[in-house]
């Protein structure tokens, strides 16, 4: 399976940002800053469970819930 | 007047020391008073008497590796900045006693909800602003900094308390107490806006350097790129491996996040490992950057920004020691000072500055209107 990854991130941006480009661009901060190298994952990127593990820790210490 | 008196004092008595700041403040009718002292004023008496001089104001602050005031930079000195209601409007002190401790943060903005009726992430991010100051030596920054990004988008910006390069404890202060492995959290809400500045004097390299092994918790990288940390920096440096600490102030590594580096400072290699300033996580992609000039980088930064905020009355410089070593190297210390003639400032040498992570090696400013 491929670019659960991006969605993922995409879902956390979209959903910790509510529409604010200025909260969409701290929130895309703050996963670099916790370890996640946005721009080595696209479309096609496979699903690394441990990345995918470390999304689901951040969502979830955001108090928010990613359904994938 | 504008509602913001600056202070400093080289006095090296105590009790002299907060006179001279208390006649300096003079009769303003001061709500709020943020103050950084050198660590050779003991920590509880300093704290104690710039409560008791300011017995109807909020009192804050930190011990430091240095001190900044107006156009000043300063060694073995106590600094403040009083502030009126003309430009903090509310404000909230808390103190985190155990700086790593994340369910002390959620108490402490549970606290800040309270206070101002608002749940922190509800809150208007041009209207309230943080101040987070905290130990200096605890390496629980990242920690603490992600805990806060995670909680809230209200900006926290600050520093680590520094102990003048003794590297033993650092002190927070709030309200008369004297804290050490704390953290202090004052939520701001400014009475006019304010703005932020985050600069740091280094172009981008094409070199990369990939963290594939790393130890988070002692902030160490033992491999990049699948290679010894040592030698694959080296190998990026096009340097000897005996030589690399040569390079380490002038050529750190930076995340890089929309084209602006987060730099992250090499402070020591063990056998081939990286130890790093602040925290390296395996999966960052770093890029290798190289020194340009702080004086030039600075005063734009300052000028292009006052320029923008047009009615900037203070500023608060949370400098890197790394940044101040090096001006002290190059004897370009008074020319840094002079940036920041124009606006009331003070600010101190830090262990590391605080702005959405923990950092190195930038001057990390939040301006008042």
């Amino acid at each position: 399976m491929a670019g659960k990854i991006i969605k993922m991130v995409n879902l956390i941006i979209e959903k910790r940002a509510k529409g604010s480009e200025i909260i969409a661009k701290t929130t895309k901060a703050k996963l670099v800053l916790s370890g996640i190298a946005l721009d080595n994952y696209n479309e096609t990127s496979a699903d690394d469970e441990d990345v995918l593990a470390k999304l689901r820790e951040i969502a979830n210490n955001m108090g928010l819930e990613i359904n994938l | 007047m504008s509602g913001v008196i600056t202070a400093y004092s080289t006095n090296l008595n105590v009790n002299d020391a907060v006179k001279d700041i208390k006649n300096q403040i003079g009769s303003l009718d001061a709500n709020l008073i943020l103050f950084f002292a050198s660590s050779n004023f003991d920590p509880n008496e300093i704290s104690r008497k710039m409560k008791e001089a300011f017995v109807n104001a909020g009192v804050f602050g930190c011990s430091t590796a240095g001190e900044l005031v107006d156009d000043k930079v300063l060694k073995n000195s106590i600094v403040a900045m009083a502030f009126n209601s003309n430009v903090i409007g509310d404000y909230k002190v808390e103190v985190s006693a155990n700086a790593g401790d994340e369910e002390n943060i959620a108490r402490v903005f549970k606290s800040f909800e309270e206070y101002y009726g608002t749940p922190m992430l509800e809150m208007n991010l041009e209207e309230y602003v943080g101040i987070v100051l905290t130990d200096g030596l605890d390496a629980s920054q990242e920690r603490l900094m992600q805990k806060i990004g995670f909680l809230t988008d209200i900006t926290f910006i600050g520093g680590s308390a520094g102990d003048d390069l003794k590297f033993k404890t650092t002190y927070v202060y709030a309200n008369g107490e004297a804290y050490t492995g704390a953290t202090v959290l004052v939520l701001l809400k400014p009475a006019k806006g304010f703005d932020i500045i985050k600069t740091q004097s280094f172009n981008i390299t094409d070199q990369k350097l990939s963290v594939t092994k790393a130890n988070a918790m002692n902030r160490e990288v033992l491999e990049f790129n699948n290679k010894p940390a040592t030698y694959a920096y080296a190998e990026v440096l096009g340097v000897p491996v005996a030589d690399v600490e040569k390079y380490f102030m002038s050529n750190p590594v930076g995340l890089i996040i929309d084209r602006e580096p987060y730099v992250r400072s090499p402070q020591q290699i063990i056998g081939d490992t990286m130890v790093f300033y602040c925290n390296v996580l395996e999966g960052m992609e770093l890029s290798l950057l190289e020194s340009t000039d702080i004086i030039k980088d600075t005063k734009n930064a300052v000028e292009s920004k006052l320029a923008e905020v047009e009615s900037a009355v203070a500023i608060l410089n949370f400098h890197c020691i790394l940044r101040t070593l090096e001006l002290e190297a190059k004897n370009q210390t008074e020319e840094y000072g002079k940036i920041f003639s124009k606006v009331p400032t003070i600010g101190f040498s830090t262990y590391g500055e605080n702005y959405l992570g923990h950092i190195n090696q930038t001057s990390t400013m939040l301006i008042f209107k």
